[in-house]
């Protein structure tokens, strides 16, 4: 029989942190016909491992060795269960009844529908591709890291920046995975999409409390995107057309051992530019392709090998002028960034109950601004080589309890800067920023244990080091006054590989589940988080150009503290599920800038930055019905995120060093995401969502000098924007199952904005040269997306 | 900052007016003031901050009855005579000198003292060339535009601040004009004198450092756009002034500040620090700058016969009325003196 993988399958690694080195396959049929059954769930009772079957019917999931109940579901059928022992390789068929009266399917996610009761997951999402896919999309292009945004406790600075704010949190301050390998920058177009392509994304786990041991070096939250396995056992096509970017997957067995696939993304949004008759718009130019290749080598039943390959890489280039903060006059500026990662894991199954991963990560971030005008042509390289090799043993020696240690190293070499002339008439100087190189290494241990029913817990201890090493310059400053570049007093230089300075970490983390009914817990958590590596950025969202930054003994290391309790409960059977949670966040060395200094090229970076507190709180209500025809979610979330800094000296201090509100600090989030089947192939969906507008700083005077207006801003972050809100729908057509031939196709409609609304992306004051004789106010809204946005995308399978 | 432009915001993005109500504030000391090594009287502009959203109101603004000295190195003060709308002017007779460092101090009526740091007056290369590439548009009034340069070469060893500003001139022949409304003619009075109406670039900051160029040669900086709306001469005068590190950063956050255009990669706006500050109270906020600079200028008369196509219009014709003329009445926009180079 021939096997597809067609949707997307929903293999949960690391949510409930346990060994998975069983594999279960099958086929799911209509009782009645016997014919295959397209979109089942099929999923393990207790734990979160789950699969939907593709169009022949076929799943496949991957579980622990032992006895387990397997489910599985269908829109339209009664729910079948099945109790077997499960070890190596087995195959179990499930043969489902209609049942006219309950129309369920899970939808939001395949985790079983208690999970979220009687796990300990606190301050965790996992979202399926499959959700993610049906949700109304900008442009047609169904967006990982757009969905995210809808999930409570997430914000970002505006609309179509590729940056998030996870409670309270800056946008560098996510760990952002893709199969273990880290992405520094997740925007393509400059934060239209993300770079995660869902073709091929598996599953997201999403952690911004309760975060388990072997994840740390980002103090707000863990997003971590899982590749789907490559599965087919014959050769497929399948793709997509949208107005943005166009997609293709080829996917198929090599040997009985080795299957892979290759997907890839390419975007050709340029003859959007040419409609425009602004001579810069018609000038401007961008493109992205992006590519992901995975392939699995089963050794044999207990052992397997994965490769994970990706490379993106995006252009942008700009009409006008270049960027100010370089000093250089240029007609056009150009923008690019491209990561090239590669993870190789080995998994092996040592006995029944001990699993081992070996984890090895290649990573390589580039970034460049340029111009190419021939006396002004200059290019400003960036790098982040980043190197990770890892070991986990997995111990499970019984249902009730998992037990995880393990160790990992990470080598980084930051190039902050390079600025060479970009042609031989350049007059451009070359200027190098020094080098920056250290080892972020950490040994962990996680123990989760169901003690009970009612009683379980989960605890972990994560031992974190870096090491910061030359070859370096470390400058000493002046105590007298503030630091900059007059205030050098000395230097010290260290040898290649020579250590500079080094800071430790102890991470405990924990957090207790106590159920009170069958349908009811209460978890209480805390973490501590250390963060080594920053991104160096004073504009309210980072451009992909602005550099990193490792801990220096100047730069100390942010680490965060935080403290969360949830209450969860479900209601009607399971079909919905509520949760409110709390939680409280203190951040130590947290981060901000001198006012007007140049970050880009500055060798002292130390000199530019600020370091203080920062303190968030929130609470996140969430209500999710996962059954039935309407499926979604409702949130809401109150949240507050203040900085302090508060130096020495009054240039040292911002707002003379009381508490002030970060950029991203929006108080008030709702969110709305519905699904309704109206047919088996038909579904409408629809998101709405509310919140505050970000703080701004308001000019409070004006002021002229030499002919020129200078409005005179004081008190940082003192105002806010215009509130957002938005609705967008979307209607998905899937392809027919019963359809004989080989090509099929799907199609997605949909609205973004529908009601148009000019949402303020920010509020700018540009005084005029004669505005002292007027009261215009000299003010002006900037709306991005301001206006409706229908769309149509059409995918196909072959 | 305004390249730091979206690829959302370019596609999609709209402007429209928003008012936020901005229409208290706490007055605040503004000092604009120069000393160059040109000629004086150099002047010093004293005045309290407008709310941004308000009319300034009156000349109570300005402030009259101050104390202003100008003192160098070597501790020589020379007291400023207050002339009127809060300007103070400086002795005839006295000139800047290049190499020496000069400081503002300011004694208000209630007895608060301010001073700024002492600004070096340092040494300014003169312009090398000025020259022109001309852009032809494909729709609008004009037919084109020359886009202007300037090289210059700067042998000094140190990092050297430069800032430019330009002055367009145009020979005036009449300084009357009035239109007819039944025929629609125009009928013109000559001027009494000899009479040039100038425009400046106002509000514009072109400001540039050499940190990053390799060599003396500093070649292509961008001056201004020139219409190209007749084929006769364009006359101007480009100023080149050298900046105080100081001064420099002052107008580059002042640059970074007018160009935002509100899109997230823009910094977020922040308080301009001027080199200014209360010796009592160094926490009090005092808007503005004294600027120190030595002045080169060149003027050039840009040829704009060059081009294949002729612009678009035809001059307007007038005719001249009577012997009688108007006077050239010198002012912001107008001169009777004879512009350096003309």
């Amino acid at each position: 029989m021939v096997r597809k993988y067609l949707t997307l399958a929903c293999a949960f690694w690391a949510l409930n942190t346990q060994a998975q080195n069983a594999r279960v396959y099958g086929t799911v049929y209509d009782n009645a016909t016997r014919q295959p059954l397209a979109d089942a769930n099929i999923y393990v009772l207790g734990q979160s491992s789950g699969d939907n079957s593709d169009s022949t019917g076929q799943y496949t999931l991957s579980v622990t060795s032992g006895w387990h109940t397997l489910a599985a579901s269908h829109i339209g059928y009664r729910t079948k269960k099945i109790r077997v022992q499960i070890s190596g390789s087995n195959v179990i068929d499930f043969f489902l009844d209609e049942d006219d009266k309950t129309l369920e399917e899970v939808v939001v996610s395949s985790r079983p529908v208690e999970h979220n009761i009687k796990s300990t997951d606190l301050g965790v999402n996992a979202v399926g591709m499959d959700a993610i896919k049906k949700m109304p999309a900008f442009l047609g292009e169904s967006d990982l890291l757009k969905s995210v945004l809808l999930l409570p406790g997430v914000t970002s600075v505006g609309e179509g920046t590729g940056g998030v704010n996870v409670r309270g949190g800056n946008a560098d301050q996510n760990l952002i995975l893709m199969d273990d390998a880290p992405i520094f920058n997740s925007s393509h177009l400059m934060g239209f999409l993300s770079v995660f392509n869902g073709d091929v994304v598996d599953q997201l786990n999403f952690y911004k409390g309760g975060i388990p041991a072997q994840y740390g070096g980002r103090i707000s939250s863990i997003l971590e995107t899982k590749l789907k396995v490559p599965a087919a056992t014959s050769w497929k096509l399948e793709g997509g057309v949208g107005l943005i970017a166009n997609r293709l997957l080829v996917e198929g067995p090599v040997t009985k051992k080795i299957s892979l696939y290759v997907a890839g993304r390419i975007s050709y949004p340029d003859y959007l530019f040419r409609m425009s008759s602004n001579p810069d718009v018609k000038n401007t130019s961008a493109n992205f392709y992006d590519l992901t290749t995975k392939v699995e080598y089963k050794l044999n039943n207990r052992n397997r090998l994965t490769f994970t390959g990706y490379r993106s890489d995006d252009h942008f280039r700009l009409a006008g002028d270049s960027l100010s903060s370089l000093e250089i006059n240029a007609s056009s500026s150009r923008f690019s960034w491209s990561t090239t990662n590669g993870t190789l894991v080995w998994n092996s199954q040592l006995n029944k109950k001990l699993n081992l991963k070996i984890t090895g990560v290649q990573g390589l971030y580039h970034s460049m601004m340029s111009s190419r005008d021939s006396l002004t042509a200059y290019e400003l390289n960036a790098k982040i080589n980043y190197q990770n090799l890892s070991t986990e043993l997995g111990f499970s020696p019984d249902e009730r309890r998992d037990f995880i240690a393990g160790f990992s190293g990470i080598f980084y070499r930051i190039d902050p800067g390079t600025l060479s002339p970009g042609s031989g008439t350049s007059t451009v100087n070359y200027l190098k920023i020094p080098n920056q190189q250290g080892i972020e290494a950490a040994a962990y241990l996680q123990h989760d244990w169901q003690m009970t029913d009612k009683f379980s817990f989960s605890l972990g201890l994560r031992y974190s080091m870096f090491i910061n090493m030359g070859e370096q310059t470390v400058y000493s400053y002046a105590d007298d006054s503030p630091r900059n570049e007059d205030s050098i007093i000395d230097s010290v230089y260290y040898k290649k590989g020579e250590i500079v300075n080094q800071f430790t970490g102890i991470e405990p983390r924990i957090t207790v589940r106590i159920n009170i009914t069958e349908s009811s817990s209460i978890k209480v958590g805390y973490n501590r988080m250390y963060q080594y590596i920053q991104q160096v950025s004073n504009t309210t969202a980072a451009l992909p150009t602005d550099r990193w930054q490792l801990s220096s003994p100047y730069i100390r290391p942010q680490y965060a503290d935080q403290f969360s309790a949830g209450y969860f409960l479900n209601l009607s059977n399971d079909a919905i599920e509520t949760s409110a949670e709390v939680y409280y966040k203190d951040v130590r060395n947290a981060t901000d800038y001198k006012s007007g200094v140049n970050l880009l090229l500055s060798a002292a970076p130390e000199s530019a930055m600020l370091q203080g507190k920062g303190r968030a709180y929130g609470m996140e209500l969430m209500a999710k019905k996962n059954k039935g025809k309407l499926t979604g979610w409702v949130s809401y979330t109150f949240s507050q995120t203040h900085l302090k800094i508060n130096g020495n000296f009054p240039e040292e201090s911002i707002n003379h060093g009381n508490w002030y509100a970060a950029n991203y600090n929006k108080p008030h989030t709702l969110n709305l995401v519905a699904s309704y089947q109206t047919r088996p192939r038909t579904s409408f969906s629809a998101n709405f969502t509310y919140s505050t507008g970000r703080p701004v700083t308001y000019p409070q005077d004006k002021y002229l000098v030499q002919g020129v207006f200078i409005p005179n801003y004081t008190g940082r972050n003192d105002e806010r924007i215009p509130d957002y809100h938005r609705l967008d729908v979307s209607l998905t057509i899937k392809e027919n199952p019963a359809q004989k031939s080989r090509w099929k196709s799907s199609w997605v409609f949909s609205i973004y904005n529908l009601y148009g609304r000019k949402n303020a992306y920010s509020i700018f004051f540009k005084p005029r040269s004669n505005a002292i004789y007027n009261k215009k106010a000299d003010a002006y809204k900037l709306s991005v997306f301001g206006t409706i946005f229908p769309s149509i995308t059409y995918n196909f399978k072959f | 900052m305004k390249h730091y432009c979206l690829f959302t915001l370019i596609l999609f993005g709209c402007i429209t007016p928003y008012d936020p109500g901005i229409s208290q504030n706490t007055p605040k000391l503004v000092v604009d003031g120069m000393i160059t090594d040109e000629e004086g009287p150099y002047k010093v502009v004293l005045y309290y901050s407008t709310p941004y959203n308000n009319a300034p109101g009156s000349s109570a603004n300005f402030i009259n009855n101050a104390v202003v000295t100008i003192e160098d190195e070597e501790g020589i003060s020379t007291p400023l005579r207050y002339n009127r709308s809060g300007i103070y002017e400086t002795p005839s007779g006295m000139r800047g000198m290049i190499g020496k460092s000069y400081s503002l101090k300011i004694v208000l009526d209630d007895g608060s003292e301010y001073r700024s740091t002492a600004e070096r007056m340092i040494p300014i290369p003169s312009i090398d060339t000025i020259y022109g590439e001309y852009q032809r548009f494909s729709r609008g009034f004009l037919r084109g535009e020359f886009s202007l340069f300037l090289d210059l070469t700067d042998v000094s060893e140190d990092e050297s601040y430069f800032s430019w500003n330009w002055t367009h001139y145009t020979f005036e022949k009449y300084c009357g004009l009035s239109l007819n409304s039944i025929d629609g003619s125009l009928s013109a009075t000559n001027c009494c004198e000899p009479c040039w109406s100038y425009e400046r670039c106002n509000g514009c900051i072109n400001i540039f450092s050499d940190e990053l160029v390799k060599g003396s040669k500093i070649p292509r900086i961008p001056i201004t756009k020139i219409p190209y709306d007749s084929q006769d001469p364009y006359f101007l005068i480009v100023t080149q002034r050298s900046l105080t590190k100081n001064a420099y950063y002052f107008w580059k956050d002042a640059s970074d500040l007018v160009s935002n255009a509100g899109g997230v990669f823009d910094k977020p706006p922040v308080a301009i620090k001027g080199n200014l500050v209360n010796s009592n109270d160094p926490e009090e906020q005092v808007l503005g700058f004294f600027e120190v600079s030595s002045v080169q200028h060149k003027s050039v008369y840009f040829e704009r016969d060059n081009v294949d196509e002729i612009p678009f219009g035809t001059p307007p014709t007038y005719r001249v009325v009577g012997s009688s003329c108007i006077p050239c009445d010198e002012g912001a926009y107008r001169t009777t003196v004879m512009p350096q180079g003309w």
